[in-house]
């Protein structure tokens, strides 16, 4: 008897823990990936470093994974920001245009060279980042203005000023060290993986370990509250836009490094619902609050393993967008209480119906 | 007091002159702003602006914005947001596309189909957000994904085209001429003329209507000077146009339906219904309004909206492409906000979206005469939205 | 108990039976009885006013009046004919109608609009959809030359005062054909003229025959306006009374309960002489804002406990508002520890030492999916700031060790603080504070909702950490709590401090400071 108790209780707690869902998720659409592609689980040793498909879903699951957490915090907030498919456009044509594309001779061997030294653009293109991200937290926290007008806003500009600084022109990056932040490998093991995990163990030391994720969810659960207990929720509001935005800025990097150019049109292009759909699907409510950062960044990777699921069965890309937005649907009606209510009022009245 | 009564033809003429301005001064200023720029650009383009063609051509490049501001107005004063718009307006066209040219269908069925189908897409936003409390955004943004992907899905990735002359009309036919005036569209002009007499013809029964009942009306300066200039301008406008090639027809619905959408949100019941749903959603559902249905009702009104759009901007590129229908949300919602609507919702003008909607389309097409980059245009009118927003936030905070 | 005297005041005929009439009536929340066999009389031209402290009852019956939800028990009458209304929408159908607190109008739209909302005035008749807006402005300017008032009826509602607004809501409410008029506290808002004009029209209201319900606390304007007074108490009815026949210690007597203590209770351990040449920890000096308080004075000094009294809407929760920067004083100065400050923020007052329990902790207190640790830490954690993190053990000892000292009942302290109980939560808000070891401590309302063992745990715990040099400000409610602990009370009534009282005096006491009309 006790050892069912025990069982039940801890299959209960299994069921109970937020990442439950998110992790049977992506078990589920690997299991039907490698049902007609077994050789997805496929990893090899090549050139020095890890081969398969699943290296590749991680490289690309990446840049989303770091603007997931960004966007996380931002909804924890109760806030959204729309603009970060903006801001990577910016940030990847700050990198470009600074970095450029001249070749040199230099002892009889064509080499491409950097117009700045690379790290500075890296650094500009992640301070620029950071200031659209004070851009909107300002307009947030100090004037006023709901998260999504505000964003909204830059959403427009941001585009524009993308396409201002590459000139109209998809700049093409020939410079080798810069491929490697989307490109290389450090141990064996994609650059972009380390640089994610790095940035998600940093956010989770500096969540868990000092009191901002304690702030962060005070203020989203009870702004009033939160402020009468003598948490200063303007300064932290506004952080939190600037490091979504910083983050949107790293993964503009990474993506223009991935693909070796900056599209000032496309580059980012629906990336902002990608994230908010990786942030509901990882368990975080849009209503703010509790959060998890781990479950975002599932959430990224779930997204990424549906992308290429379905890239791989062969269905139009038209349908990838379908079938998201089908995803974000569910997802959204299971978190509305009405839909819940209505459901257990069908699902209560058929049993009685079909008893007389 | 400001309280007390307010003085009817008692108090001294300018003073009534400036309190009756000052308490509408977000509606002068809105157009006068748009006379501005109008000039302005007139000026810095040396009169390019305002020659016929080129005015043919403004009206014409932002008639689905216009139609499309209608809907969302009511969507936003009702306290809501559409992100749909665009892909919506998009799928129709391509549905057009493969009803008419693929299929052959008769196009005024194939356009009926495609209004009802906007109508069904509406309906279906409407009843998630209007009955399981969804957020606006969230479903909306999922239609756009779902639209998009569907009209590359009918468009098989591919542009679809050419329509019927017949369809064509739609966008690029013009007003056809009984007079056979060889430099001069007299019909236009003509048109032109009798719209601008009735107006002032409609704004002097009113004005007589509220002298009777006693409410407050404009002074009678203001009056005047006000008639005269809209019938001039009215007037002038048309005889540029008449002078290129006559009224679009794509103008003439514009303007049928301005008058149908402001009539509606000015003096009908279900009009005023949204507005007070926007104002005060408790208040309104105590007074007995049935809130819910109402939300639904505007989000299918913006369907229709959207398909109609849809079907314009497809006449006038004569193709249907995967890409249309690209970014227009962004451009509806900020000229709904320049106009003057209020996030927070209750608060907005058929008018006002209208002549947002032509602030932006005078500022991208001054701009492009003068050869700015559409990238700077972007900047602009990111900031411009800005601007509008920060007035009214600033108004709501003091 | 409850005694009543058939009335011939006002221009009700006697013998008539009454417009509205409740009997019986029983209404509770699951743990809560919020109405036990509460009777209602309403005749038709009178003003009654619906007197009762917080938790009394007096919103539950107006709801159940007004349709929010129905009662358990008992039966409504209106003219005789049994009613039981579904929604307000219901009410206002049957005659009922209300004007509320908040005006609940629409701002953006026009005063005419607003009058006439959901019932436009319609070209060519019923059905059709075209608004007569002509029509409904005339319209509108009746009904609102009915009240005395002339306006602009096409001009934006947000542009008028408030004072013109609720004349606007009353308007709304009186064109529907309304029978009663129920006014939910709708003077708070207002100022002394603005309530005389409102007084006026309902006195030319009253001669026309309307029965009206009139629920306020301040107490010179229920004697002002009203012919009768009903007085709730705990969900029952304590009395209906005419007005000319009560006096205002009565009143204030029958709403605090009847248990008048007149015997003088000494405070043990008093070394009140001393405390007088203490330095004060946090003196304001006629700090005033607009529309909550008027200028007021209070000091508070090291070990000693401050007792705020006075009845609900006398302007206490509001001055500790300003006390602790939640709300920007307008006019008047705040010292604390001898610096003259001007609060933006509480983290400035935290800082200083001060700490403070709302009075409602639902929705500024408690941070619900929160846990009961997560809760308690949340002030300290705040003021140590984002880098001096408390470690998790160390928030655990706090947690644990507060859940000792206030006896807190919770399964352990990571359950989320929305599973416990009323008190409960009170006590981990309480610790919250405590935690912070504050110099000057506020509590607002920190028993209501509480059973009786628990508190006398917080009043214990509030006396001992007094005597250890804390300053209190404790503003409560009942008056026997008040006078029992406090060195000192400070009385306030109709938004400001009516005096002061010395420790050890009676709750007649306070009774007659906040009933003697100045």
């Amino acid at each position: 008897m006790r050892t069912n108790a025990d069982a039940g209780g801890r299959v209960r707690h299994l069921l109970a823990h937020r990442l439950f869902w998110p992790v049977v998720t992506l078990v589920v659409l690997l299991a039907v990936n490698a049902s007609f592609n077994s050789s997805i689980w496929h990893l090899q040793w090549r050139d020095g470093h890890l081969y398969g498909s699943l290296v590749d879903i991680v490289n690309r699951a990446a840049p989303l994974a770091l603007i997931a957490m960004g966007m996380t915090l931002v909804i924890a907030t109760r806030g959204i920001d729309i603009s970060v498919g903006a801001v990577v456009a910016i940030s990847a044509a700050i990198a470009a245009q600074m970095i450029g594309g001249q070749l040199v001779v230099d002892n009889g061997v064509q080499t491409y060279v950097s117009r700045v030294p690379m790290p500075l653009a890296l650094i500009t293109a992640l301070g620029v980042a950071a200031l659209c991200g004070l851009w909107n937290g300002l307009l947030v926290a100090r004037v006023g203005m709901q998260p999504i007008i505000a964003t909204l806003i830059l959403m427009v500009a941001g585009r524009g000023v993308a396409q201002l600084i590459t000139e109209g022109q998809i700049i093409t990056i020939y410079y080798a060290p810069y491929f490697f932040l989307g490109n290389g490998y450090l141990l064996g093991v994609p650059f972009s993986l380390w640089i994610a995990a790095v940035v998600y163990l940093a956010l989770h030391f500096a969540l868990n370990r000092t009191a901002l994720g304690l702030f962060i969810q005070s203020i989203g659960i009870n702004p009033a509250a939160a402020r009468l207990a003598g948490v200063r929720e303007r300064p932290i509001t506004v952080c939190v836009y600037m490091f979504c935005a910083l983050m949107a800025g790293a993964a503009g990097l990474l993506i223009s490094s991935n693909v070796k150019s900056a599209d000032g049109n496309n580059a980012g292009l629906l990336m902002e619902l990608d994230a908010i759909l990786a942030v509901t699907l990882g368990g975080t409510l849009l209503t703010g609050g509790r959060f998890s950062l781990a479950g975002s960044v599932l959430g990224a990777l779930i997204i990424q393993t549906l992308t290429y699921t379905i890239y791989s069965i062969g269905v139009p890309p038209e349908v990838n967008l379908v079938v998201k937005a089908a995803v974000v649907f569910v997802v959204m009606l299971l978190q509305s209480a009405e839909f819940r209510r209505a459901l257990r009022q069908w699902v209560v009245r058929r049993p009685l119906a079909t008893r007389t | 007091m400001a309280d007390q009564a307010v003085a009817t033809g008692v108090a001294l003429p300018e003073r009534r002159l400036a309190s009756y301005l000052k308490s509408n001064i977000r509606e002068y200023g809105m157009l006068l702003s748009l006379v501005a720029i109008m000039a302005f650009f007139q000026i810095v383009t040396d009169g390019t602006l305002f020659k016929p063609l080129n005015l043919t051509n403004l009206v014409l490049q932002n008639s689905y914005i216009v139609i499309m501001a209608l809907g969302m107005l009511l969507v936003i004063v009702s306290g809501h947001i559409d992100l749909s718009v665009g892909s919506v307006a998009g799928f129709i066209g391509a549905l057009a596309a493969v009803l008419i040219v693929r299929f052959e269908l008769n196009f005024v069925l194939a356009m009926a189909i495609c209004l009802l189908t906007g109508a069904a897409i509406g309906a279906a936003q409407g009843y998630f957000v209007a009955f399981f409390r969804i957020p606006a955004f969230i479903v909306t943004l999922a239609g756009m994904l779902v639209f998009k992907g569907l009209a590359l899905a009918i468009l098989q990735g591919q542009s679809i085209g050419p329509f019927p002359q017949s369809f064509q009309l739609l966008s690029s036919g013009f007003i056809p001429d009984q007079f056979n005036g060889t430099d001069l569209r007299l019909t236009s002009l003509f048109l032109g003329i009798i719209a601008a007499v009735a107006l002032m013809v409609m704004d002097f029964r009113l004005r007589r209507n509220q002298f009777e009942h006693g409410m407050d009306e404009e002074p009678y300066s203001l009056f005047i000077i006000k008639n005269l200039v809209f019938a001039g301008a009215i007037i002038f406008l048309s005889y540029l146009l008449a002078s290129y090639k006559g009224l679009p027809n794509v103008l003439v619905i514009m303007f049928v339906l301005m008058l149908l959408y402001d009539f509606g949100t000015r003096r009908t019941t279900i009009g005023r219904r949204i507005y007070a749903l926007g104002g005060n959603e408790k208040a309104a559902r105590l007074s007995g309004i049935k809130t819910e249905r109402l939300t639904f009702y505007t989000f299918i009104n913006m369907g229709v909206l959207a398909a109609l759009a849809g079907l314009v901007f497809a006449a006038r590129l004569n193709t249907a492409t995967p890409k249309a229908g690209l970014g227009f949300e962004l451009d509806v919602i900020a000229a709904c906000f320049i106009g003057g609507a209020s996030a927070a919702g209750g608060v907005g003008k058929v008018t006002g979206a209208v002549i947002g909607a032509f602030v932006m389309g005078v500022m991208n097409n001054g701009m492009s005469i003068l050869g700015i980059g559409i990238d700077y245009q972007q900047v602009i009118k990111g900031l411009v939205l800005l601007a509008a927003v920060f007035v009214d936030v600033y108004n709501k905070n003091k | 108990m409850s005694t009543t005297r058939t009335s011939s005041a006002g221009s009700a005929t006697p013998g008539l039976p009454p417009v509205l009439h409740l009997r019986g009536i029983g209404k509770q929340f699951t743990a809560v009885r919020a109405l036990h066999d509460v009777e209602f009389r309403l005749f038709a031209g009178e003003v009654h006013g619906l007197m009762g402290q917080n938790g009394a009852g007096k919103s539950t019956l107006i709801k159940v009046l007004t349709g929010v939800f129905p009662a358990d028990r008992g039966e409504m009458r209106l003219s005789g004919e049994l009613i039981s209304p579904a929604n307000p929408h219901d009410a206002q159908l049957l005659g009922i109608s209300t004007v509320y607190q908040e005006v609940n109008l629409c701002p953006n739209l026009s005063v005419a609009e607003n009058i006439f909302a959901g019932r436009y005035p319609r070209r060519g008749g019923r059905g059709l959809w075209r608004i007569d807006w002509p029509r409904m402005a005339r319209l509108a300017k009746e009904r609102l030359a009915r009240l005395n008032l002339d306006i602009d009826v096409t001009r934006s509602l947000s542009s008028y005062s408030v004072a013109v607004q609720q004349m606007v809501a009353i308007a709304r409410a009186l064109s529907v054909q309304a029978r009663v008029l129920v006014l939910d506290e709708p003077t708070s808002s207002l100022d002394d003229d603005e309530v005389q004009r409102l007084f006026s029209v309902l006195r030319q209201l009253r001669s026309e025959g309307l029965a009206i319900l009139f629920v306020t606390h301040f107490l010179d304007q229920v004697f002002a306006i009203a012919d009768r007074i009903t007085v709730l108490r705990n969900g029952e009815r304590v009395g209906e009374y005419l007005t000319p026949e009560l006096q205002p210690q009565a009143l204030v007597a029958a709403m605090i309960g009847r248990e008048l203590d007149t015997t003088s209770v000494a405070r043990a351990a008093a070394a009140t002489e001393a405390q007088a040449e203490q330095a004060p920890l946090l003196r304001a000096t006629a700090v005033a804002r607009r529309g909550q308080l008027l200028a007021t004075d209070l000091t508070l000094r090291p070990a000693e406990i401050v007792g705020l009294g006075g009845l609900l809407g006398s302007g206490r929760t509001e001055l500790a508002r300003l006390l602790f920067g939640l709300d920007r004083v307008d006019s008047g100065a705040l010292e604390i520890q001898g610096e003259a400050i001007a609060l933006d923020h509480p983290a400035q007052a935290i800082r200083r030492g001060l700490a403070m329990c709302p009075e409602d902790r639902k929705f500024e207190g408690i941070v619900p999916e929160l846990s009961l640790r997560e809760n308690i830490i949340l002030a300290l954690q705040a003021r140590l700031g984002i880098w001096h993190f408390l470690s998790r053990a160390r928030q655990e000892e706090i947690a644990t060790r507060f859940l000792r000292v206030l006896d807190i009942r919770a399964g352990d302290i990571e359950s989320p603080i929305s599973q416990l109980s009323g008190g409960n939560q009170q006590k981990a808000l309480l610790a919250r504070w405590l935690a912070t070891e504050p110099r000057v401590l506020i509590l607002d309302e920190p028993t209501r909702g509480i059973d009786v063992a628990a508190k006398q745990e917080i009043m214990n715990e509030i006396m001992t950490l007094a005597r250890q040099g804390m300053a209190v400000l404790f503003i409560s409610s009942e008056f026997e709590e008040v006078v029992r602990v406090s060195d000192r009370i400070a009385v306030m009534r109709d938004r400001r401090k009516v005096g002061e009282l010395p420790g050890g005096s009676s709750t007649e006491d306070v009774c007659q400071m906040i009933a003697a009309t100045s």
